[in-house]
């Protein structure tokens, strides 16, 4: 061999190459397990956003597959609770497919699922975002009659009061200073005494010449004339100023029947009774039922993407910044499209008492378009021990982009609920002791757009309420007679669009306490009116009083010149 | 146990041609910034074992390269984005892409192909330019560099005894 050669090959390290990865391949294969269960694991955890746990993995190479038990998935809504508890997956997986990184399953079976089951610790991830929500607090208020409305309209109608006060305090004290200087212009106790001392002076003619008898008569007609001039003056001023008074007298009696009458405007704003009567079922029960959607909303638009993916010839979406050593995957056209994961046929059951639902999903891909297929799935379980017949059934159409088609619907016939809570709302919690009950479901999803509804009719229901004993008489009232009701229907409808839609419930509960509920409004209405008018009454009383002073002072100098008019005559 | 180690280092000393090294050198790049987890690492592993390259460079430069590459690596993506999507090119991507060994090897990525495509293409300059720098230390600095206290040290240590004499009899 030449010297070049040994130079630079060592033989033998083909031998230690073949040992390396003789070795490699014995740990993986020893390894696989764990590291399949790791793998599961943390791409489960970071497509949910709640932890994934696995309990053991195993995996077979001849023929290549997996067995997957003790699969739990928390729900990123609720960590303590499990969105999933599976008891086993089994699948055979399409080898050749895998090594172009595609993932083939023809069956897969899903044994033991149970939903929303308890977890002993959070299956909450750091970096999550959503995480328990924060129960809305549930006050059972009448719809606006609350303390904050309380506060708005007494600091409102005090702002409108104290400016009305104080235009009314400038006028009363303008008109009195007018009056003071009209005052000091119309004739006093002097001019009067004036007239007395020329009536006196008229004595001086008294054995005089005809010349004076006519001076002195013209003199006291001139006398009588000037007095006259001089009670007219004080009669205009007594009525001018009468006049104001009773003008001030009318402003304030106008002011006070218009605060009223605002008020009882604003208060018909906050509340209206029909509406408040037939929002009662939402009031009761509609957070609980708000919230169940909110979450099967959230589960559709975590699926939703998946079945959207392309796959030909365009890179993938890239995310905002590309994970540091990821990268980005290009995708190229491929001879034979098809996509990057397929399961024919899923089987999947769920337990329950008596039985199990069991059913099938057909045609589960990552790329609609590339199997031309929608994905259908249908389950069914009938007389089950607590169950009389279960149906639930739809399809994800996503074979067109942008154009999904998505249909759900579910029925449940005679299934007898034990012990189910309606409304857990502190003031007045309501449980289903016992019923029977019919579910119907049936939504559609249409591109971004929702429609459906979901009803469920109770009969032979039980209804218990529990009851603090401070409660209130209307509360009291309320929980009595839901306490005699046997038979609810309520239905929730959903319509707009996925990122804003609308949830209305409405029940029979409604027309059924609709007559106990508007009297409960009024005599709440009617409290809350009299509780506003004493705080606003307490607050404009120092107003009251300023009024009164300025009218009083007004009084005083139509007084005076009520005196000056009595002496003049 | 001195002596097995002192043997270990043996075998990764043993191939000390400038040449030798920078060659380790060179193929320690493609590891380093290269995510390790990719098919074309089983060939660099194969050029490693059959070719007589200076072992202890490489696991000493490897863990460098790795470093420099977490700093490179956005410029990595960007190279990798420009090729993958170059339309001149598609019809050779579309071809390899159907070719499973290829896909396997995730040649799609970005970052794959990016810095891939850096280490082949700097590996042949690198070659030239770190033989030039360790004959000129050797020729230049390594006497200085024996000098140095810590140097001294080490080499007043049992473990470097051992190692010599294992150098100089072969391990007899």
């Amino acid at each position: 061999m030449s010297s070049f050669l040994k130079k630079w090959i060592r033989l033998k390290g083909f031998a230690a190459f073949l040992i390396i990865v003789s070795a490699i391949c014995l740990i993986v294969f020893l390894a696989v397990d764990p590291i399949a269960k790791m793998v599961i694991e943390k791409a489960g955890t970071k497509a949910v956003g709640a932890k994934v746990r696995v309990e053991n993995v195993d995996v077979g190479f001849i023929p290549a597959g997996m067995r997957i038990d003790g699969l739990t998935v928390a729900n990123p809504h609720h960590p303590m609770e499990n969105a999933a508890d599976i008891s086993e997956i089994a699948f055979f997986i399409d080898l050749p497919a895998l090594f172009g990184r595609k993932i083939h399953i023809d069956e897969m079976s899903v044994e033991g699922i149970r939903l929303n089951t308890a977890r002993l610790v959070s299956g909450a991830v750091e970096d999550s975002a959503s995480g328990e929500k924060q129960k809305k607090p549930f006050a059972f208020e009448m719809p606006g009659l609350d303390e904050k409305a309380f506060k708005e309209i007494i600091e409102r109608e005090t702002e409108k009061i104290h400016r009305e006060a104080e235009k009314l305090y400038s006028e009363i004290y303008r008109q009195k200073d007018l009056f003071e200087k009209k005052l000091e212009d119309l004739p006093d106790r002097d001019a009067l005494e004036k007239y007395e001392k020329r009536i006196k002076d008229l004595k001086k003619y008294k054995s005089g010449s005809f010349s004076d008898i006519m001076k002195a008569a013209k003199e006291i007609d001139d006398i009588q004339k000037d007095i006259q001039k001089d009670l007219d003056a004080l009669k205009d001023a007594e009525k001018d100023i009468k006049a104001q008074i009773a003008e001030i007298d009318r402003k304030v009696d106008d002011f006070s029947a218009q605060v009223k009458k605002d008020l009882k405007k604003k208060l018909e704003e906050y509340t209206d009774i029909e509406s408040a009567a037939v929002n009662l079922t939402e009031l009761l029960i509609g957070e609980k039922y708000a919230r169940w959607i909110e979450t099967a909303f959230s589960w559709y638009e975590k699926i939703g993407p998946l079945l959207n993916s392309s796959g030909d010839g365009v890179k993938e979406p890239e995310p905002r910044k590309p994970e540091r050593h990821k990268g980005v995957d290009i995708k190229f056209a491929e001879e034979t499209p098809s996509p990057d994961v397929y399961i024919g046929k899923l089987s999947a059951s769920f337990p329950v008492q008596g039985g199990d639902i069991k059913g099938e999903v057909f045609q589960i891909s990552s790329d609609q378009r590339l199997t031309g297929k929608p994905l259908t799935f249908k389950f069914g379980g009938d007389e089950l021990k607590e169950i009389k017949k279960a149906g639930l059934s739809g399809s994800l159409d996503h074979i067109i982009p942008g154009e999904s088609k998505d249909r759900l619907t579910a029925g449940i016939e005679g299934y007898t609920i034990k012990h189910f809570i309606l409304s857990d709302d502190e003031t007045l919690p309501i449980t289903i002791a016992d019923a029977a009950s019919d579910l119907g479901m049936d939504v559609s999803i249409r591109g971004n757009e929702v429609n459906g509804f979901v009803k469920i009719a109770l009969k032979s229901a039980e209804i218990k309420t529990g009851q603090a004993s401070s409660a209130s008489s209307w509360r009291k009232t309320l929980s009595g007679s839901l306490e005699k009701v046997s038979e609810i229907n309520i239905r929730a409808d959903v319509t707009g669009f996925l990122d804003d839609y609308k949830i209305s419930i409405t029940s029979d509960i409604d027309n059924i306490l609709s007559g106990v509920i508007k009297d409960m409004i009024r005599e709440q209405k009617a409290a809350f009116e009299k509780r506003i008018e004493t705080a606003l009454a307490g607050q404009a009383a120092s107003d009251k009083n300023r009024i009164e002073t300025g009218r009083k002072e007004l009084e005083g100098l139509l007084g005076e010149i009520e005196k000056r008019i009595q002496a003049a005559n | 146990m001195i002596e097995l180690i002192a043997g270990f280092l043996k075998v990764l000393n043993s191939e000390s041609e400038p040449e030798q090294i920078s060659l380790a050198f060179c193929l320690a790049m493609i590891p380093g910034f290269t995510p390790f987890f990719t098919l074309h690492n089983l060939f660099v592993l194969l050029a490693v074992l059959v070719l007589r390259v200076n072992l202890s460079a490489i696991l000493l430069s490897f863990p460098i390269f790795t470093g420099i590459s977490y700093l490179l690596n956005p410029m990595f993506h960007s190279i990798g984005m420009k090729i993958l999507t170059a339309k001149s090119l598609k019809p050779l991507w579309t071809l390899l892409y159907n070719v499973p060994l290829f896909r396997a090897e995730k040649f799609n990525n970005t970052v794959v192909m990016g810095s891939l495509l850096v280490s082949i293409l700097l590996a042949v300059p690198c070659f030239f330019i770190f033989t030039y720098l360790i004959r000129r230390y050797r020729d230049d600095l390594a006497g200085r560099v024996k000098k140095l206290k810590i140097v001294e040290t080490l080499k007043a240590s049992r473990l470097y005894d051992a190692y010599r004499k294992i150098s100089i009899t072969g391990g007899a």
